[in-house]
C-alpha cells in the first residue's frame, strides 16, 4: 500500500467544541479539513520476557519529525472525497529513506527508555506507506474583537495558534 | 540487619518480583509499552514528571546547606523554581516549537539541525556526557552515603552496593516499570519528604520557634548572607546561586527535547502548571529541614547526613525504612534516567554519528550498556576514597552545562545571525572558563560565581563567533525560513495558552501559512 487517510476522528463540531470549552465567547468563522503528508512504518518491536508486538511510527514530511502513535484508523475507500492537500513548501521537506531512518531511531531510542539495557534490541520493519494523510482542521475564529488562526488535530483535538 | 535495611529490601525485592510477574504474565501491547501513562490525569503526570528530576541533591545537599548556610541556600531554591517558570514561558514556547520544525529528537541533534555542522555534534556530546557523568557522581555519592548511615558499613562498601543496585536498576527498570512505576516513586517521596518536613517542625515546636532556636546558635544564619555574612554584598555569588538551577537547567539534554508521542497533549501542558505547584512545595523542603537540623544535631560530623540523621531522631523506626526508600526512589530514578541519556549519547550522537553510522539497535544497546558500566567504575574509583560534596558536583556540573550550552539554545530562537561557527565558539569557551574558573579557585578570590562568568565568555564567543563569520558560514535558507516560523508565536488568548499542543507547530505552520 502506498497511500492511506486517517479517519478524521474530530470532527468540525467536536473541534468548534474544544475551543469553546477552553474559550467561551470564542466565535468560529469557518472551519477547513486539510491533510497534511506523512510517511508511516509498522514495526515488530521486541518487548522484555520474550514478548513481541507491533508499533507504529509517523514521520511527517515537512518538519522530518517523527512520532510514535496508535495503530491507525484508515478512512473508507467510499468515504474519499476531494481532499484539500497542505502543499510542499519546499524549504524543510524530507525524503521517504531519511523518514524511515528517523522512525527507526526514535523506536529504539523509546523502547530502551522503556526496557532500560536489558533490551536486546531486534526492531523489525513489517511494512511501511509512502504517505499517511492526516487530518487537520484550520480555524478562523474571532475572541473578544480579535480574529485568529487556529489549528485543532483532526485525530485527538490538540490545538495550536497558527497566528492572528 | 537493622529493620531500615530490612524494609529496604523487602521494598524492592516486592516491586521486582511484582514487575517480573506482571510482565510475563500481562497482556500489554507495544504502543502501551511506548505510549504508556495516556490515562493519567495532569495532577499524576506532574507527579511523575517530578519524580524523575528531583534527585539526590534534593535529600543530601540541599540539606547540608541549609544546616551550614541557614536561609542563603534560598538562592538556590528560588532558582530552582525559576527554571520551571522559564520552561513555560515565551522562551520555553518558542524553543520546543523550533525543535518541532528541525524535527529533532534529542538536543544534541536539536543543535546539530539549527547550526548545521558535524562539530557541533562531535563538540556537544562529549561536553554533555562530561557534565552528566558529574551529576550521576553526586547520585552515586548520595546513595552511598545513605547507606552507609543506614548500615553501619564504611563509606566504599556502601558506596560499591548502591552504585550496584543503581546500576542493576538500570539494567532490569523495564522490569520494574511495570508495577513501579514513576507515580509509585513520586507518591513515597513526596510522602517522605512531607513527613520529615511536619515530624522536623513539630521536634522544634514550629516554623516561628524553630527560626528563633537557629537564630540564638547563630542569627546569621536568619538572613540570605550565609553563616558568617559571607555573601552579603556579593552579588556575582548570588546571582551565580539564582542563575544555576534556572538558567543552567536549561541545558540539560532532556529539558529542551522530549515529545515523542502523538497522543492527547493537554494533559502534558496543565502538568506543568502542577509542576510548578508540587516545586513551590517541595523544593523549600529539605532546607528548612536541613537548618532545623542544627537545633536537634548540632554536632554533626557530616552535614550530608543532616536529613537522614533527622529522620532517625524524629520519625519512628518503621518510617525511616519509608523515607529511606522514597531517597533512595529519587537517588535511583535519576540516576537511572541519566545513565540512559548518556548511553543514548555515547551510541547515537558519537558512536552512529562519526563510528559507524549502520549501527543497529542491538549495537546501540551494547554501547549504551558499556557506557553505562565505564561510567559506573571511573564514577567509584574517584568517590570511594575521596568523595567530594554532593551539592558542589551537582552545581558544578550543572553550571558547565548551562554555560556550554544555554546561549546556544536561546540564541537558536532569538538571534537569526546565530551560526554554527558562534555556537561552537560559544560551547567551547562557556566549558572551559566556567570549568577553568572553577578549579582555578576564583570565585573565592573575585566573589565571582563560575556561572556569572560562564555564561558571560559563552554569549560573548556566541555573538563575536557569528558576526566575523557571517560571509564565510552564512546561516542556511531553511533555517531562516524554520526561525521566521518561529517567531510567528503570539498573542495567544491566556486561557489557551497552557493546553497549547506544541507538536502540531509544524503542521500549523505549514498547512496554515501556505495556502
Amino acid at each position: 500500500m502506498s497511500e492511506l487517510v486517517l479517519r478524521t476522528l474530530v470532527d468540525g463540531q467536536d473541534a468548534q467544541r474544544i475551543l469553546a470549552a477552553k474559550a467561551p465567547g470564542l466565535a468560529v468563522t469557518s472551519a477547513k479539513l486539510r491533510h497534511h503528508p506523512f510517511a508511516g512504518f509498522v514495526f515488530e518491536v521486541p518487548q522484555l520476557a520474550g514478548r513481541i508486538a507491533q508499533a507504529h511510527a509517523l514521520v511527517d514530511y515537512y518538519s522530518g519529525k517523527a512520532f510514535v502513535t496508535d495503530p491507525w484508523q484508515v478512512q473508507d475507500a467510499q468515504a474519499g472525497q476531494r481532499m484539500d492537500l497542505v502543499a510542499d513548501p519546499k524549504w524543510n521537506t524530507i525524503d521517504f529513506d531519511t523518514a524511515r531512518e528517523r522512525a527507526k531511531a526514535l523506536l529504539s531510542t523509546a523502547v530502551l527508555r522503556r526496557a532500560r539495557l536489558a533490551w536486546r534490541g531486534g526492531i523489525r520493519e513489517t511494512s511501511s506507506v509512502a504517505k499517511v494523510w492526516k487530518p487537520n482542521w484550520v480555524i478562523e475564529a474571532k475572541l473578544e474583537g480579535k480574529s485568529y488562526r487556529i489549528m485543532v488535530d483532526g485525530l485527538n483535538g490538540g490545538y495550536f495558534f497558527i497566528g492572528s | 540487619m537493622s529493620f531500615e535495611i530490612l524494609f529496604l529490601v523487602i521494598y524492592f525485592v516486592a516491586m521486582a518480583g511484582i514487575g517480573v510477574w506482571a510482565m510475563k504474565r500481562g497482556k500489554q501491547d507495544a504502543e502501551g509499552f511506548l505510549l504508556g501513562g495516556r490515562s493519567l490525569g495532569p495532577g499524576v503526570t506532574a507527579l511523575r514528571l517530578q519524580s524523575s528530576s528531583m534527585s539526590g541533591y534534593m535529600f543530601i545537599g540541599a540539606g547540608s546547606m541549609g544546616y551550614t548556610q541557614g536561609y542563603f541556600s534560598m538562592w538556590y531554591a528560588l532558582g530552582d523554581l525559576g527554571g520551571g517558570i522559564l520552561n513555560l514561558s515565551v522562551l520555553g514556547r518558542r524553543m520546543r516549537k523550533l525543535s518541532q520544525i528541525l524535527g529533532s529528537i534529542t538536543s544534541i541533534e536539536y543543535l546539530e539541525h539549527r547550526y548545521p555542522s558535524k562539530w557541533i555534534r562531535l563538540i556537544a556530546a562529549p561536553v554533555a556526557l562530561f557534565c552528566m557523568f558529574f551529576y550521576v557522581l553526586a547520585q552515586f555519592i548520595a546513595g552511598g552515603r545513605g547507606l552507609e548511615m543506614v548500615s553501619g558499613v564504611s563509606f566504599p562498601v556502601a558506596l560499591a552496593i548502591a552504585i550496584g543496585v543503581i546500576v542493576l536498576y538500570t539494567f532490569l527498570g523495564g522490569y520494574l516499570a511495570v508495577a513501579y512505576t514513576d507515580f509509585v516513586q513520586a507518591i513515597i517521596m513526596v510522602v517522605g519528604m512531607v513527613w520529615i518536613l511536619v515530624a522536623t517542625l513539630m521536634a522544634v515546636g514550629g516554623f516561628t520557634k524553630g527560626n528563633e532556636a537557629v537564630g540564638e546558635i547563630n542569627p546569621n544564619l536568619l538572613t540570605m548572607w550565609g553563616a558568617d555574612l559571607g555573601y552579603q554584598g556579593q552579588w556575582g555569588v548570588i546571582l551565580g546561586a539564582l542563575l544555576v538551577f534556572s538558567i543552567g537547567y536549561m541545558g540539560w539534554p532532556h529539558v529542551v527535547v522530549s515529545h515523542m508521542a502523538m497522543k492527547k497533549p493537554s494533559v502534558a501542558r496543565t502538568a506543568g502548571v502542577y509542576s510548578l505547584i508540587f516545586n513551590l512545595l517541595f523544593i523549600p523542603g529539605p532546607y528548612l529541614v536541613g537548618m532545623f537540623a542544627l537545633i536537634l544535631l548540632p554536632n554533626l560530623a557530616n552535614p550530608e547526613t543532616a536529613i537522614f540523621e533527622v529522620a532517625d531522631a524524629v520519625l519512628p523506626t518503621f518510617a525511616v525504612g519509608i523515607v529511606m526508600a522514597a531517597i533512595m526512589a529519587a537517588i535511583m530514578s535519576t540516576a537511572d534516567a541519566l545513565l540512559l541519556q548518556a548511553g543514548t549519547i555515547a551510541s547515537q550522537d558519537i558512536y552512529a554519528r562519526f563510528i559507524n553510522r549502520k549501527m543497529n539497535d542491538a549495537q546501540m544497546v551494547w554501547v549504551s550498556r558499556i557506557t553505562v558500566l565505564a561510567l559506573a567504575i571511573i564514577g567509584y574509583a574517584i568517590a570511594a576514597f575521596d568523595p567530594p560534596a554532593v551539592a558542589a558536583v551537582v552545581i558544578f556540573s550543572t553550571t558547565v552545562l548551562g554555560s556550554a550550552f544555554v546561549p546556544s539554545y536561546i540564541c537558536a530562537v532569538w538571534w537569526k545571525k546565530a551560526n554554527a561557527v558562534g555556537a561552537i565558539s560559544s560551547m567551547i569557551a562557556g566549558t572551559l572558563v566556567s570549568v577553568l574558573w572553577q578549579v582555578s579557585g576564583a570565585p573565592d578570590a573575585t566573589g565571582i560565581d563560575p556561572m556569572v562568568t560562564g555564561i558571560l565568555a559563552s554569549t560573548a564567543a556566541m555573538i563575536i563567533g557569528s558576526l566575523a563569520s557571517q560571509k564565510s558560514h552564512p546561516v542556511p535558507e531553511h533555517i531562516g525560513r524554520a526561525l521566521d516560523e518561529t517567531a510567528k508565536i503570539g498573542p495567544i488568548p491566556k486561557k489557551m495558552l497552557i493546553d497549547q499542543d506544541a507538536l502540531l507547530a509544524s503542521q500549523a505552520e505549514m498547512a496554515g501559512r501556505h495556502e
